[in-house]
């Protein structure tokens, strides 16, 4: 599974305005919305649900990165999105630092297999010190989108 | 009894490795389907079609040309449909995942 | 008289008659059945087909869950296989006109496509001879049931000899009947070696061939203290080892009645020593052996054993066996530690084999490459966690960015198993294992996330020091009481005292007397060691001060090189315990 074939090109968001982690995940799934990945009526009920997944520990897992992400029945593919904070968004981190980078997933919970690459898959991308640095760098959705098909391919 | 036919075909090994594990299941699984006795052969060598062992030892490499030999009383859908499994290079169809299900008893 | 060298793995003596294990994995008992049996030996062979068409059904419902449909592709193969109809009337053909018994004829119809296989001169087809040998390997273990055959039915004391006994076959070995065991191969941390000590029957492993030599019947001495085996001995051999037996008898003795005494200081310092183990039949040995708790579960035995992935369930018993011997006291389990290069089956393929399996994927690496397996082992960690005290701990950890990704899958895990409504524990502490350079000179900064440290000194010291301790080449450099590895230990239990987490040492230099004073001396209160020396260990705590282990902890930081640490932590020892080992 790479990247691209879940991180939703049209719901990448360059710049999140969003100063707090609840107004960042809201963003993010409304861009969701907005491309067609998730329906309206469904938007407040996955916001729910990942803030009730980050009660349990934040997926802020450090180096500027999280990853917040559910299972909602409401979708019926993984579906993910990518958004840059560039001042940084509180996200009670593990190491209390303010996150850069915010991969959010949705997932049907009846395919926990495709959540679950989808989570190797990212986790593996973070490690790579230049794929961060890089992505922080990235200015707009096609930088983003070019940088992802570049992780994807092993060009990093 | 019904009524033998029997039909001979050339078919050509078209899957990218030939006559490996998986396009010898799709074979044997499509030859079980039809009463009529199936055997694929080769110089010197023919095969019981129902057999996936019997195909593997045929260790046919891609490209290579084989016969299609079937007796029996379905002999003509049956050698159409084989023969058309070869073309497409065994790929998996929904026809093929049927009966693939119903051998996964257990 | 016939005396074999070979390695000794577990000490004491056991003398009595040899029981000679086939060296083929499955002896097969008889050539031929009656003819009158023909149709019940058929139903016989039919109803194995059977269960093993099942059980490669289960297989592949398994892997086209957690590894894909192309993986399940595999195993439908295999099931068509079994199906073969010429295969399975070729068979049948032979149990009825050559009244072949099932074993036989199977064996000798697979082995016949097996070598057909091999001889079409396509590397393709050779390997998938291996697929034809496993399939009767299947088919015989059920027509033989479980155990070997020759096993099943003892009825009067024996010692044991065998090519090789899997960890599986030692583990079920009845110790009333079953003195003790010798091997052509093996080696001294085989997973045989390792049950053999738990189940303290001597055993020597790795003798070379030897087993021509054995007719069966005769009398030999297993010597598992000095890795000897004697064939048919002399009188005078016999008497010497019958008195050396005796004398085993009562050092065991008397180590036994410091079960009994508490692990403490001469001051009065209570000094916890848990077991290692790293299988669930060893842990009521290592309460019998005074542990007061599993420091180290090494849980790789559920993934070696079997043909396929453990199940939830399979960790979850294992895990529910090790909490019965230990129902109050804390249990520790160690998520897969493995490197792609041990892992059966698929995975292993995932990964090519040029690479060096000590620097690339393995341990916590592996589990956050593959989260269903790694979460299927959460879900019974946490399951389990119902029935006692038990604490989990992630292997390897390099970064904390690793760490908190595995502290992140064991959110979901909570979040799955809240939501199916399964019972389980939610606060199990979460732990590491210090045993990379990088996250003992980090300490600090981890012990502020950690629950608790558990520091492996063996591949702390393979890591530091550069050195693979099974090539002997540079094993002389593999050195525990080196002082860069001092140093590093000296930090971690700063770090760990400093953020109030405990701290505990469960490599094997903590199951070396000789290290265990300056390891108290460094502040360390709780190790976890091979159980068998934990008599060992109680002595010599019981024979130590804090203010005196202190000194030697002192005075070994001041040496600058391993082998001046050792000589000196070799003289103390002696004079804390002049006579620690018979």
């Amino acid at each position: 599974m790479k990247l691209c074939d879940f991180v939703v090109a049209d719901a990448i968001v360059p710049d999140l305005t969003a100063g707090n982690k609840e107004a960042a995940i809201r963003e993010m799934v409304a861009s969701l919305r907005q491309s067609g990945s998730v329906k309206a009526e469904d938007e407040d009920g996955i916001v729910a649900a990942i803030l009730k997944r980050e009660e349990l520990g934040s997926t802020g897992i450090g180096n500027g990165v999280a990853v917040p992400h559910t299972k909602h029945a409401s979708v019926d593919k993984l579906v993910a999105t990518v958004a840059l904070a560039r001042e940084g968004v509180d996200f009670a981190s593990l190491d209390g630092e303010p996150v850069f980078i915010l991969f959010l997933l949705v997932s049907p919970p009846d395919r926990p297999g495709d959540h679950l690459r989808g989570l190797e898959n990212i986790s593996r991308h973070l490690r790579n010190q230049s794929f961060c640095k890089f992505l922080r760098q990235s200015k707009d959705k096609s930088a983003i989108l070019e940088l992802l098909q570049e992780a994807d391919n092993n060009e990093l | 009894m019904a009524e033998t036919q029997s039909y001979r075909r050339e078919v050509t090994v078209k899957s990218e490795h030939g006559l490996h594990i998986r396009p010898c299941t799709v074979l044997a699984q499509s030859a079980m389907k039809f009463q009529s006795r199936i055997h694929l052969n080769k110089p010197g060598m023919q095969v019981d079609a129902k057999s996936i062992l019997d195909l593997m030892t045929l260790a046919a490499a891609p490209g290579a040309v084989l016969e299609l030999e079937v007796d029996g009383p379905d002999a003509a859908e049956a050698i159409e449909h084989l023969a058309a499994l070869f073309d497409s290079g065994f790929a998996p169809t929904p026809a093929e995942a049927k009966p693939s299900a119903a051998v996964s008893v257990g | 008289m016939l005396i074999k060298r070979g390695i000794a793995v577990s000490p004491g003596v056991a003398i009595g008659p040899v029981l000679v294990l086939g060296a083929e994995s499955f002896r097969i008992p008889q050539r031929f059945v009656s003819i009158d049996a023909v149709d019940a030996e058929i139903s016989r062979f039919r109803s194995a087909v059977e269960a093993i068409c099942q059980e490669i059904g289960d297989n592949e419902r398994l892997a086209s869950e957690r590894l894909g449909a192309q993986y399940a592709a595999i195993f439908s193969a295999h099931l068509m296989l079994a199906r073969d109809e010429k295969l399975v009337r070729e068979i049948e053909l032979l149990i009825r006109e050559k009244s072949f018994s099932p074993e036989f004829a199977v064996s000798r119809v697979f082995r016949q496509y097996a070598k057909r296989f091999q001889a079409l001169g396509d590397q393709y087809f050779a390997d998938r001879a291996v697929d034809l040998y496993d399939l009767e390997k299947r088919l015989l273990k059920y027509l033989l049931g479980e155990k070997r055959e020759e096993l099943s039915h003892l009825t009067s004391p024996v010692l044991l000899l065998a090519h090789n006994l899997t960890p599986s076959e030692t583990a079920a070995l009845d110790k009333q009947f079953i003195m003790g065991f010798a091997t052509e191969v093996g080696g001294e941390t085989s997973h045989t070696a390792i049950l053999a000590g738990a189940l303290e029957l001597p055993a020597v492993v790795g003798i070379g061939k030897f087993l021509a030599d054995v007719s069966g019947g005769e009398t030999i001495i297993i010597d598992g203290s000095h890795g000897t085996v004697i064939i048919d001995p002399d009188e005078d051999t016999l008497g010497k080892y019958r008195a050396s037996e005796e004398r085993y008898k009562s050092f065991s003795k008397r180590l036994e009645s410091l079960r009994q005494l508490k692990s403490e200081t001469q001051d009065g310092v209570p000094i916890t020593l848990c077991g290692n183990i790293e299988f669930p039949q060893e842990a009521m040995t290592a309460a019998h052996r005074g542990a007061e708790g599993i420091g180290l579960y090494r849980t790789e035995f559920l993934y070696l054993e079997s043909q396929r992935e453990p199940t939830e369930e399979d960790h979850y018993q294992a895990y529910c066996e090790v909490l019965q011997a230990f129902p109050t006291q804390p249990v520790i389990i160690r998520t897969l530690d493995l490197g792609s290069d041990k892992m059966p089956g698929a995975l292993k393929a995932e990964y090519p084999d040029e690479v060096n399996p000590a620097l690339s994927v393995r341990s916590i690496r592996l589990s956050l490459q593959h989260l269903d397996l790694f979460k299927t082992q959460l879900r019974a960690i946490l399951r389990a966690a119902v029935h006692g005290d038990l604490r989990v701990m992630f292997p390897l950890v390099s970064t904390l960015m690793e760490f908190r990704q595995a502290r992140m899958i064991l959110g979901d895990v909570v979040e799955d198993l809240e939501e199916q409504g399964i019972p389980f524990r939610k606060d199990v502490p979460v732990g590491m294992m210090v045993e990379v350079p990088s996250a003992a000179v980090l300490a600090d900064e981890f012990a502020r996330e950690v629950d608790f440290f558990s520091i492996g000194t063996n591949d702390l010291i393979q890591y530091t020091l550069g050195v693979d301790r099974g090539d002997p080449a540079v094993a002389s450099l593999y050195r525990a009481g080196d002082p860069s590895i001092l140093r590093l230990l000296r930090g971690v239990v700063t770090a760990a005292r400093k953020h109030q987490i405990s701290v505990s040492v469960c490599g094997q230099m903590s199951s070396d007397p000789m290290f265990l004073p300056l390891l108290i001396g460094m502040g360390i209160r709780q190790f976890s060691v091979t159980p068998q020396t934990i008599p060992e260990l109680k002595e010599v705590i019981r024979n130590l001060t804090i203010a005196k282990a202190e000194r030697i902890a002192n005075r070994a930081e001041t040496f600058d090189i391993a082998r001046d640490v050792e000589t000196f932590l070799r003289g103390e020892l002696k004079k804390i315990c002049p006579d620690s080992a018979p």
